[in-house]
């Protein structure tokens, strides 16, 4: 049987068709995919159409969640010593992330829209940076429920993390 | 880490039946002979993670594929694969977790792990 899937590595597919997949529980994806940490604040056009294509395509009775993924890097001025850990950021920096994570909480309502699902929040972190950026996504969903911005989710973004050890490549990408 | 031949790298992993993951990093280069003869003595479960990075090489997912029976992660973390259609055919009754990175700005930037 020829492969439903046929494109490279380099071009992203459009129709990325999942109906066969009837035990997928989860689709996660990174969050400077959805909304680039670039300044312009507003989502990757592609993305945004690779996932309203791909969540439409979904038939699996189980699946339930989606969760966007945080790395170290989605942190502005985040560092750390062996004793501690840091967070420097000037006026300008707090205001970017701020609107970031605005603007990824308004493609969640789109992608939502497609197909609803339980919204997790990941943060994909070495394990000494867990309570830190827990505390930080808590604080992005703290903003928008209280603005009132999440009442069409059935139950409230669950922030979680998948701790790394340092030598851990984690998934890969960075 | 191993290095190899894709038949090398398929034998050594055909060593380990009750592998549950698996992380293929790269590609295999060039200068190893392929020695098609090579088969794997065991099947490896392979009913876990598999992670996959830069991997251009779909001829080696393909054997893999092949030689092992079919695979059956749970959970599969793909970026920039070239095959990627294979793995996500081969898994499509034991998916449940889809890691995916459409158009990810960063590229391959290394982070805090070093």
């Amino acid at each position: 049987m020829p492969s439903q899937f046929n494109f490279t590595a380099e071009l992203f597919p459009r129709d990325f068709d999942l109906s066969r997949h009837r035990a997928l529980r989860r689709l996660e994806v990174l969050a400077t995919c959805i909304v680039p940490r670039d300044g312009s604040l507003t989502s990757n056009p592609a993305t945004l159409s690779f996932l309203r294509s791909t969540l439409s395509s979904i038939t699996s009775h189980v699946f339930t969640e989606v969760a966007i993924v945080y790395r170290e890097e989605d942190f502005s001025g985040l560092g750390f010593t062996y004793s501690r850990i840091y967070r420097e950021m000037t006026s300008a920096q707090s205001a970017a992330e701020i609107s970031w994570h605005r603007s990824l909480f308004i493609a969640f309502r789109e992608m939502y829209a497609m197909r609803g699902f339980r919204l997790l929040l990941c943060a994909d972190v070495w394990g000494r940076l867990r309570e830190y950026t827990v505390e930080v996504l808590e604080s992005a969903v703290a903003v928008e429920k209280a603005a009132g911005r999440l009442d069409y989710l059935p139950l409230e973004p669950l922030v979680i993390c998948s701790p790394r050890g340092f030598n851990d490549l984690g998934s890969f990408a960075y | 880490m191993p290095k190899g031949s894709y038949r090398q790298i398929l034998f050594f992993v055909g060593m380990f039946q009750y592998l549950e993951d698996l992380r293929l990093l790269s590609c295999v280069p060039d200068h190893f002979e392929s020695d098609p003869t090579l088969v794997p003595l065991l099947t490896p479960l392979f009913g876990g993670r598999l992670r996959v990075m830069r991997f251009t090489r779909a001829s080696l997912l393909k054997d893999m594929v092949d030689l092992f029976e079919g695979i059956r992660f749970h959970y599969m973390d793909l970026f920039n694969v070239n095959g990627m259609g294979l793995l996500m055919d081969a898994c499509a009754e034991t998916l449940e977790t889809l890691r995916v990175y459409p158009t990810d700005p960063r590229g391959e930037q290394l982070s805090l792990k070093g």
